[in-house]
This record gives C-alpha cells, structure tokens and sequence, in this order.
C-alpha cells in the first residue's frame, strides 16, 4: 500500500501535536462537602516552601494561601483590626497582674488539627517557644524569620489542656500580642507535626519549611481549607485546595478552592476574567487595567484602600534638610488633596489625604493631625524660608547660605504612580521656589555599600511606601532613633525626638487597644511638629470577579481577599 | 568526521564554561536576595541577615562560589543514566535542577507544535513562493512573511488571544479556545483522562500558532530564496533538459538540496527557542523556562539564573553543534576544510 506524503505528514503532525498536549496529566482528588469551584488567579510568585515562619516561605502568595488553612486565634478584618476566631479561641484576653503582662488564651473545645487531635495549650506554648530566640546557644533556631514578640515572653503556663497564660517580662508587655497567633503567616505550630524532642532537630525541620511539593502535612492544618500534596501540581503552579472534613466550624461552600499563578501582567489578567478562565484577580492596580476591568460585562471590580501607604522621607542630615524650615516648608507648599486627586483618585472617589503616620486613614482610631498642611499655602512656606536667611534666585528658586533648594527625589524604578506623585509634588513645591527632581533609584533597597540605598543613608528626600498593620507598634522602628542594640532601625531620615521617642515607647507596651491608638496619635502629632516625613495616601487595592461568585469582599490588608474564602459560593 | 565531531564538542564544552564565568560573575556580583528582608516591618534582627547571608553563600567571594558552584555541577547517580547536573537550590531552598527539568517540559509542549507548525509553512510556501517567484503567490507570500517579521510577539500574541476570545463569545458561544494556562486550573480534579487530552490541547492552539507563524516567517524567506538558488543550478536545468517533468524535478532533486540551509538555520533557532519563549509564555501565562527566567531575575537568584542560562546554553551549543555536524554530512567539503 502506498501512503500519500502530504497525507502522512498531516497525519504526523496531528498525532505529535496531540501527543505533546497529553505529555502531562495526572489525577488528583478532591473532597469535602460544598458544591462547584472557583479559580482564584494568584499574581505574586508561586511559593517555593509553604513554611510562612522561614525565609523560603515569606511571600504574599503563601499569605494568600495559607490564610484559611493555618488560622490562628485571631483574623485581620478589613478595617485593619484584630478580631478574635471563636472557631478557634473562646476568649484571648490582656491584662497587668503584678506588674506583668499575662495573656489568657482559651482554646475552643471543638478545636481539632486536620488528623483530629486536640488543637492544645502545649501548640500554643510550642508556638512560642520554637520562635523565641534565632540564637542556637540558646536552644533558638537562626531560620525563623524574627523573634519579635515571643522573645518578651518570660513563661508559659498551660491552664488546662485548652488554656494556657504567657506571662510577659516585667516593664516589658508587648502591645501587639495578638499578632503572634493571628494565623497564615503568624500560625499556630501544630507540636506533635513539628517538635522533634530535641531544638537542634526541631530547627533542622524548621530550616526545611514545608517544601511546596509536599504540602502541608496532615496534621498541621487547623483551618477549613486543606492544602494537600496530590491537590499541588508544581509543574504548572496550581494549587487546589480542598474542605478539611475535621473542621468543628461552619464548612467551605465550594468543593475546591483553585489557586492558578496567572502572574502580574495586566492583559493577562484582564482576558482570563474575561474568557472565563479565572474567577477571581487580585492584580496591582494601573489607571487602565481599572478602567478597562470596569467594561467588562458579567465583572465586578472594587477599588479598596490598604496598608500600603506612599510618603516621603526628608534626609535630616542634609544641610539643607537639617532645617525643619525647610521640611514644612516643602510641606506647606504642597496641595496633597490635589496630589491625591492626580494620582490614586483617578482609580476611586474614595481616595483621601492620609494625615497621619500610624494610623491609615481606613483604620479604627484614626485621626486627622496634619490638617494644617492638607491644602497648599505658598506664602507660609515662602515665608519660613526667608525666616532663615533664605533668598530667592533669579530663576526664582531659593537659596539659603548660597546653596539652592534643590532636591532629588529618590523612589523606584519603572512606577508610573510614583513618577506622576513626584512630577505633581514638583510642580506644586515649585511655586514656593523649591526645585525637585526624581531619580529613579536602582539601589534605593540596597544595603550600605550601595551610596543611593536608603540604608546608606546618603538620599535627600525619598518616596517609597511603607505597610501598615493592625499591629500600631509595628512601624516604630520607622520612628525612632538609631541604637547600638538596633533599634530605629528604618529611620532612613535619622531624625529623631524625645517625645516621639517617649510616645512610642508608650505604644509598644500599651495593654489595650485604645491605649495603642492613644499612643500612636500622641506620637504623631509630634510628628507633624519635627516633619522627618510626610506620609501622602494609602495605596489602592483592585479585586475583580466574575458575577457568578458571592461572598467575596476584598480584605485590603495583608490577610487579602482570600480572608473568607471559605464562604466563598457559586451563584 | 571523528575529528570534526571531537574538535567541535570541544570547543562546546569551552563555550559553555566561558559563558558560565561570564554570568556567574556578572549576577552573583550585582544579585542581592537579601533586598527584600530589607523592607519588612519590623525590621529583621541583624543576625538573621548574617545567616541568610550565609544561606545565599553571600559571605563567600565571588569566586569562591563559582568554584563551588562548578565543582559540584557533575552529579554522578548510580542509577540511569548514572549523570545529572546539579546547579544547587533557590532562595526558596528548591533544587533548581529538578525545576528547569519541569519547566523545559513545558516549553518543550509549546516549541514541538510551534516548529512542526512553523517547518510545515516554511517548506509549503518557501518552495511555493520559489517556484512562482514574482507572481501573485511569490508577492503574497512575501507580503505575509514581512508583515509577520515585523510583528512584535507581545502584540500578535495579544491580538490573536483578543481574536480567540471574540470567537469564543461571538461564534462559538463556548470556552472552545482557551487563552491562559496549559490547562484549565483544577481539572485534574474532576476531569476525565479524555477531558484532561483535550482541555490541554485547546490550551495549546495559541501559544502554538503564535509562537510558529512568527518564527517560520523567516524560515521561508529562507527557504524562497535557497529555492530560487537551486532551481537556477546546473543539475536542474540538465535534469529539465533531459525531459522531466518540471514538478518531479523540484520534488525529487531541488527540494532536497534546498532545504539544506533551512535545516542548519532551523537547529539553530529551536536550540535558542528551548531557552525560553518568554514573551509568548507571559502572553498565556504558561510557566515554562521563560517564567522561570523572569522570576529569578525579580528574585535577584543568582544560582536559579545561572542554572537557566547553563541549561539554555547546553541547547544553543547542542543545536549548533548539530547543525555543524549535519551540514558538514550534507556538505563534505566544510569537514574537509
């Protein structure tokens, strides 16, 4: 028999074409009680460790991933605050005894890991220790990404099989006691999965993480949402999660919950949602992704405000800088309600001048301390100027002791917001004759020996962001003045106040939360008064889904929208 | 040919580790994977920098870890096939190895339909246009092939996926082409092995025409003019005289001597092709050598880059190598020179 070529070769190339789509399929299960499936389109970097406590795992997908698998006594809410699981705790309480610090936990009856053991006092007390010290001397493990927190605790004591107490040093409480044990990247470390019986053991186990691959292993899950070896396809970077069926609270509503890394490009994201092919995305926000997602039909798109937020920072060892004249001065001369309105107002009505460092404006306990310097005021900014021996040039910038007022700005490469930030800051600070011109840094989060790194602290002014938290005292290390011991250690502008000082001291050691907020708003009003920095907006957060799914709510914290993924349904 | 065939591997071989010197030293000087420790509040604690440092080898000098790095490239297994390489781990402590392994599996699926797809082209129209040289065919052809040249890849593979969809809602009114990923997420979950075939397979139309119609577009200019080149030699128009006929001509001794120069400049161009199509795999969102590339440049990874551009360069200089070789069996006067 005779084969015709061309036919042969048609045939050829059908056959292989179809071989290499099947070169790689596998099976791998499902289970649990709810209905349907929904594929959330993750856009930061597949994990390659799913141990959120070590540097392989510390990565805003893990935080995705894991938000409803490792859950903790507490979840972050939308309006950055901590709110106690009654899943998992009954109570979690803070109070002084003796002059120390001792917080009550009481774990829920009910609460099981994944292989249906007790969830007890001892994995909380394991929580805390396995994470009190990175020093190997002192049985502590160099992996863990930090101590802060745990390394306060001076005892635990288990109550019961589900209450435990941890005493805190004595003058040393630790006001942000609560993310210790919020869950996802703050989990709870499931003792008889972890401890090996021995610190070196256990920190070589620590040091391994959760390889993606393996998943988490069965018994170190406590959430509704199981994240199981054979659901994990590496190759493909797709994660399907499934309902834990031990889980005591109310079940997921969807059978599967699909992680696909679909990546940060807008077109990307923009044409899965609009085939069909993604449920959910969660891409940075641009001016055109926003609007071109908003002319999707069969799409919701929501613009949230998160705890990302812009700001500058004034290099107080700048000889010009070193005037606080000069700082409010540049402060003055700006209109940041139209900065605002030029940058992240085009994406939401919603948008607002945030007047106030450590507090978002989206956060309980908010308070507006810088409304004199909302609204532009060139005169005043002229005239603190001339109030130090300031002259102005014949090209109509200032100059003081013969040196003219002009700054570069430091910031990021490759941000169209941060260069639009900058060009309206110049335009505006121009009228009160001072000059700005943006350097797009590559080095700007390079270590010392890079001279343009913020760490080498050789910049004028900087614009970058800085995340906010439920945590106030989280930032303090922003604010306060460097120390041999390291403390300050962000304080790029190298400023540094004793009333500051003293109020964030206060901050870190508030037992309660409107003590907390008390303290950060004393502290920042003083703020105002030094101007080592100008906080601008919070940046904004952009989630899209197909109309076919209900219960979503964006979560513009670090929880993200996944917060309440078990609730998550199909219409 | 022994000869040749040795003194080119060996001359490989030397290319390869030129090239690995050179990246090595230019990433690992530059690369810094402690940058994003940097930006966390609260700051991490000094000593857990020392110890990421010394996690990275970022303590050692530059050489120093490229020593170590080559002295452990060579991983003997007892088993087959009793070699592999070993480039060591990421930031993330996973074998880079292993990894590239799946993601050249990957690329593998979207090159093998690109370069059938782009071969099948560039013989049927580089003869066609050859044959008809400057008639109608001959100038569409033409026309095609420039148009196609100068396409930038992201914007054909936008527009063909924008197209895709329109399709799929205006036509079809289904999800019968599929724009993103190598499979629908999840479908391993439920799917039957039928489903699965075919779910991939429409992942795979896309990505194959687009990354096939721009890379044969040069292909057959390449092939039209070695066309035209044989269809004017000696051995044509004796055959011609003798009275053959003009098809059984080009079929049975042009075509063969024209697709010499295509093949080399096709074993040269898939051997680049398995590096990575990045641009296509970012359009589709496919994760094989090219998303691996671009992750570790954001991770500023030194070892995961390395171990890319080694695995790269192994296909350049593999393909090279065989072009060499098969032109040299083709042509026996390059071996004798």
């Amino acid at each position: 028999m005779r084969v015709h070529r061309g036919k042969a070769l048609a045939v050829g190339v059908a056959i292989l074409a179809l071989g290499a789509a099947a070169c790689s399929s596998g099976g791998s299960g499902s289970g649990g009680s709810g209905k349907g499936q929904l594929i959330w389109g993750e856009p930061t970097a597949f994990p390659g460790n799913l141990f959120p406590i070590i540097a392989a795992g510390n990565s805003t997908a893990i935080g995705n991933l894991d938000v409803r698998v490792n859950v903790g006594a507490f979840r972050v809410t939308p309006n950055i605050a901590y709110q106690p699981d009654p899943d998992q705790v009954t109570s979690a309480t803070s109070s002084l005894v003796n002059g120390q610090q001792v917080v009550d936990i009481k774990i829920n009856p009910k609460a099981v890991w994944d292989d249906g053991k007790p969830i007890t006092a001892a994995d909380y007390q394991f929580t805390a220790s396995a994470q009190k010290s990175q020093d190997p001397a002192k049985g502590g493990c160099p992996d863990i990404l930090g101590t802060v927190g745990f390394d306060q605790i001076e005892k635990s004591q288990a109550v019961s099989d589900k209450e435990v107490k941890f005493t805190f040093i004595k003058g040393k409480p630790f006001a942000d006691w609560k993310g210790l044990f919020s869950g996802g990247t703050a989990l709870i470390l499931s003792k008889h999965i972890i401890d090996q019986g021995d610190p070196v053991k256990t920190c070589a186990y620590l040091k391994k993480g959760w390889p993606v691959a393996g998943g988490v292993p069965v018994g170190a899950s406590n959430g509704p949402w199981l994240l199981q070896a054979k659901n994990i396809d590496v190759a493909k970077k797709i994660v399907t999660l499934v309902p834990n069926p031990k889980y005591w609270g109310a079940k997921p509503k969807l059978a599967r919950l699909v992680y696909a890394s679909i990546g940060s490009t807008s077109d990307t994201n923009v044409k899965a949602l609009k085939n069909q092919e993604v449920n959910i995305i969660y891409p940075q926000p641009q001016l055109d992704l926003v609007a071109n997602l908003k002319q999707l039909s069969g799409v919701t798109t929501s613009v949230s405000f998160g705890v990302q937020f812009e700001h500058l920072d004034f290099n107080t060892k700048d000889p010009l800088l070193a005037h606080p004249e000069v700082r409010k001065a540049i402060a003055l001369a700006m209109d940041r309600k139209a900065l605002v309105d030029a940058t992240v107002g085009k994406f939401s009505d919603k948008a607002q001048v945030l007047n106030n460092r450590l507090v978002l404006n989206t956060q309980t306990g908010y308070v507006d301390n810088g409304a004199g310097y909302t609204t532009q005021n060139i005169a005043k900014a002229k005239s603190l100027i001339e109030s130090i021996g300031g002259k102005m040039g014949p090209d109509g910038i200032y100059t003081i002791g013969g040196k003219p007022l002009t700054f570069k700005v430091i910031t990021t490469q490759q941000n169209p917001l941060r260069d639009q930030t900058i060009a309206t800051i110049a335009a505006q600070v121009k009228q009160a004759g001072i000059k700005l011109t943006e350097f797009a840094d590559p080095d700007i989060f390079e270590d010392k020996s890079h001279p343009n790194s913020l760490e080498a602290e050789g910049f004028q002014i900087a614009l970058f962001a800085w995340v906010g938290s439920p945590s106030l005292s989280s930032n303090n290390s922003i604010y306060l003045p460097h120390t041999p011991t390291g403390g300050g250690g962000q304080n790029y502008t190298q400023g540094a106040d004793p009333i500051v000082n003293d109020q964030l001291n206060k901050l870190a050691t508030a037992l309660t939360t409107q003590a907390e907020i008390d303290a950060a708003n004393a502290a920042d009003k003083q703020l105002w008064q030094d101007m080592f920095t100008i906080p601008l907006y919070q940046k904004p957060t952009l989630l899209s889904y197909t109309n076919n799914v209900s219960g979503l709510a964006d979560n513009p914290t670090l929880a993200g929208p996944l917060w309440n993924s078990d609730g998550f349904s199909l219409k | 040919m022994l000869i040749f065939t040795i003194r080119r591997l060996i001359g490989s071989v030397l290319v390869l580790i030129v090239t690995s010197v050179l990246v090595f030293w230019y990433v690992a000087s530059s690369y810094d994977p402690l940058k994003p420790f940097r930006q966390s509040n609260p700051p991490r604690s000094a000593a857990f920098m020392a110890h990421q440092a010394h996690v990275y080898h970022l303590d050692q000098s530059v050489p120093v870890r490229y020593w170590n790095w080559l002295t452990h490239l060579i991983d003997p297994s007892s088993s087959f096939p009793f070699i592999g390489f070993n480039f060591g781990v990421d930031t993330q402590g996973q074998a880079i190895a292993g990894q590239l392994g799946q993601r050249l599996e990957v690329t593998s699926r979207m090159i093998i339909g690109a370069v059938i797809l782009a071969v099948v082209l560039a013989i049927v129209l580089g003869v066609l246009a050859g044959v008809r040289r400057d008639k109608p065919v001959d100038i569409g052809v033409t026309i095609l092939t420039f148009i196609l040249i100068a396409l930038p890849t992201f914007w054909f593979a936008a527009v063909l996926k924008q197209f895709a969809i329109n399709l799929n809602q205006d036509v079809f009114h289904d999800q019968f082409f599929q724009t993103t990923f190598e499979e629908s997420p999840g479908i391993e979950s439920y799917g039957t092995s039928g489903q699965i075939f075919t779910d991939q397979f429409k992942h795979l139309i896309l990505p194959t025409l687009s990354l096939g119609l721009l890379t044969t577009a040069s292909w057959i200019r390449y092939q039209r003019a070695s066309t035209i080149e044989v269809l004017d030699a000696d051995f044509m128009r004796l055959a011609r005289a003798k009275g053959v006929r003009n098809r059984t001509v080009v079929r049975r001794h042009g075509l063969r001597n024209a697709l010499i120069p295509l093949v080399t400049v096709m074993a040269i161009d898939i051997g680049a092709l398995f590096g990575g199509a990045i641009i296509t795999e970012q359009v589709y969102a496919w994760h094989g050598m090219g998303d691996f590339l671009s992750l570790a440049f954001n991770r500023e990874d030194t070892y995961a880059v390395i171990g890319w551009v080694m695995v790269a360069a192994i296909f350049v200089v593999l393909f090279n190598l065989f072009a060499d070789l098969l032109y040299a069996v083709l042509d026996p006067r390059i071996r004798l020179s």
